[in-house]
């Protein structure tokens, strides 16, 4: 009898701890849930945003498209490790006379080793600034083709990783006065779709 | 025996997992009501900022998170234009350091019908960065422009209210600051002057009666007339020579046919002598008038923005490719530095009255730390010439030579009809050619404007 007593009370005691679970859990569900409710209180939130934005903001206003990927078929690299990083062109059927481009890198993370234009009419100037490189290719003036980049493999960059961690290579539209942007043969500017890549230094 | 280890057991369980929870939801729920406590203060650098038509400046604020919180994102609303006064236009925002924000997910302009109408600027910025590299104070700059009249102004940031919602978010696990505001507004005032367009939207010129729009940038008298009030509105009102010296336009050299503007009216006029790189002789009449802008910095950072044609005076072996004219402003007497940019031109800065580089060292002056040029009240004569204004900054200018400077040049070479020739023929010889090129090559080397 003493027992089922003793029982009684701890299936009570269970009972109302549980009750008391049930109470914070919901509560805290509820407390998320109002805190995630303004648009603007997380950054993943706002985020979502930005990817819808910049959606739309793809669909009105660019031309063409700057990429960035490893010539090799990995994106993990050891410190010391040399990464090798080619510049993809599309120009979109216009016929480029003269191209910038801004690429955003750590610098405490990685030196620039070395750069090389990959198409051969066409000579290349980089310029360090304070967070990214700024390069400016010009078709050369004795080259009499036009030229349609598709896709095309413009520019080869080797860096040398400093440290260890997940670090991003960005195609940044502009930096200040400085843009990414293509000329055509009538001078018109274009402001292409710009990528990144994620390399990961162990 | 076996009961009691049971229901020891279960106690232990219950309150293990007791314990779990109520940390769980203590921290997270004492932790976010801190967060929300914690200030961000937005405050405008400056109270009060003055523009000349048509100039673009920058208009900056700070956001200051306290104890050392970090900003992520930003969703803010910014009122200017108040009363409908459709005085100052929004270009661009920067902010430091540079590239803080790695996603613009707004960057509108609203118009709106508070304060007797109004325009919002709506800026919503998101930092991806990882939380150590998140900053607890920003400068942002805010590039507004003037329009082509005068008047007074605001920029402060609008009320929350309704569906504007002004917010400053803190890291990745924190929420929404508690914003607050310091100094709150920048009052902005757009001087009358004399900047043009060659037609208005009266389809005439700006200027008003017996005055034309230079390079659509300028008033200019026409011959035999004076704007001796300063106001361009009326034009050019008198046929007599302005009595004070301060209302007189602009005398043009006799020696060259260019029309040269009259710069509008201020207390201090610079008589400036400059070189401009690659031109080395007297060009042609129709070619000789360069508009020049000339902007001086203050000691406290203020600029004051002026602009005049510049011709190239008779050609003698002692004054070779010096090229003169006349600026006026505003200013108060003092010690100024010079920011002096040509039409294709990239920005100099000069410190010094009389500036030298070495020969062949185009380009290599600089200012120093210290040095700044003493400027009174009347007229002052610098001589400038002693360095060369590098061209590749081409029209329309950005401040930077870049690949439209360079295919500007390349698609044009060969030409001589008059727009080619206006936006790319940098030596002024009549003809876009491969001097030009190497020109717009070496200044490549410099990039950007100095300021």
């Amino acid at each position: 009898m003493n027992n089922l007593l003793n029982n009684k009370k701890l299936i009570f005691f269970l009972i109302f701890i549980f009750v008391i679970f049930f109470f914070l859990i919901v509560k805290q569900g509820w407390l998320s849930k109002n805190l995630n409710k303004s648009a603007f209180d997380q950054r993943a939130i706002v985020q979502d945003q930005t990817k819808l934005i910049k959606e739309e903001s793809t669909v009105t206003n660019k031309t063409g498209r700057f990429d960035l990927s490893f010539d090799q078929e990995k994106n993990k690299f050891a410190v010391d490790e040399e990464i090798g990083i080619i510049l993809t062109v599309d120009s979109d059927g216009k016929i480029i006379t003269a191209y910038d481009v801004l690429i955003n890198y750590q610098k405490e993370a990685f030196n620039l080793v070395s750069s090389e234009s990959l198409i051969s009419d066409f000579d290349f100037f980089k310029f360090e600034k304070n967070n990214f490189l700024a390069i400016t290719s010009v078709k050369k003036i004795n080259s009499q083709t036009e030229t349609v980049f598709a896709n095309k493999k413009t520019l080869s960059l080797k860096f040398k990783p400093k440290k260890r961690g997940r670090f991003d290579f960005i195609v940044v539209s502009s930096s200040g006065k400085e843009k990414t942007q293509f000329v055509d043969k009538n001078s018109t500017i274009y402001y292409p779709q710009t990528g990144k890549i994620t390399v990961e230094i162990y | 025996m076996k009961t009691k280890i049971l229901k020891i057991g279960a106690i232990s369980i219950t309150i293990l997992i007791s314990i779990f929870f109520l940390w769980r939801f203590f921290s997270q729920h004492l932790y976010k009501t801190k967060a929300a406590q914690t200030r961000v203060t937005l405050s405008f650098t400056n109270q009060s900022l003055e523009f000349n038509q048509n100039e673009t400046k920058t208009i900056p604020f700070t956001l200051t998170a306290a104890d050392s919180a970090k900003i992520s994102a930003i969703n803010l609303y910014l009122k200017f234009n108040l009363q409908n006064k459709d005085l100052i236009e929004y270009k661009s925002f920067s902010t430091t350091p540079i590239n803080y924000f790695d996603e613009v997910v707004k960057q509108e302009i609203i118009n709106s019908s508070s304060y007797g109408g109004s325009k919002i600027l709506h800026l919503v910025l998101v930092s991806k960065k990882r939380d150590d590299q998140l900053l607890s104070s920003l400068l942002f700059n805010l590039n507004f422009s003037a329009k082509k009249r005068a008047g007074s102004t605001s920029i402060s940031l609008h009320a929350s209210t309704g569906n504007i919602q002004n917010q400053v978010v803190g890291s990745t696990s924190g929420y929404i600051f508690d914003l607050r505001v310091n100094n709150d507004t920048t009052n902005i005032t757009v001087n009358n002057q004399g900047n043009c367009s060659s037609v208005s939207a009266l389809g005439s010129s700006d200027c008003g009666q017996n005055a034309s729009c230079q390079n659509n940038d300028f008033c200019v008298c026409n011959s035999g007339f004076y704007n001796c009030d300063g106001n361009w509105e009326n034009g050019c009102e008198s046929s007599q020579t302005c009595s004070s010296p301060t209302n007189t336009p602009t005398p043009t050299p006799t020696e060259t046919p260019a029309p040269t503007p009259t710069t509008p009216p201020g207390n201090t006029t610079l008589n400036l002598k400059i070189k401009f790189q690659g031109i080395t002789q007297k060009p042609p009449d129709q070619y000789n008038s360069l508009a020049v802008k000339v902007t001086a910095v203050s000691s406290s950072g203020s600029k004051t923005v002026a602009s005049g044609n510049f011709s190239a005076r008779d050609i003698d072996a002692n004054k070779k490719g010096i090229w003169e004219g006349t600026v006026s402003f505003n200013l108060a007497a003092g010690s100024y530095r010079l920011l002096v940019k040509g039409p294709k031109h990239i920005q100099k800065k000069i410190c010094h009255s009389n500036p030298t580089e070495p020969p062949g060292g185009h380009g290599t002056y600089t200012c120093g730390d210290t040095a700044q040029i003493n400027i009174s009240n009347g007229v002052n004569n610098l001589d400038l010439s002693g360095i060369y204004l590098l061209v590749g900054d081409l029209p329309n200018q950005d401040g930077v030579v870049n690949s439209y400077d360079l295919a500007l040049v390349r698609n044009n070479l060969g030409k001589t009809d008059a727009e080619a020739l206006r936006l790319a023929d940098l030596n002024l010889d009549g003809r876009v050619n491969t001097q030009d090129y190497s020109l717009i090559m070496a200044a490549l080397a410099i990039r950007a404007d100095e300021e």
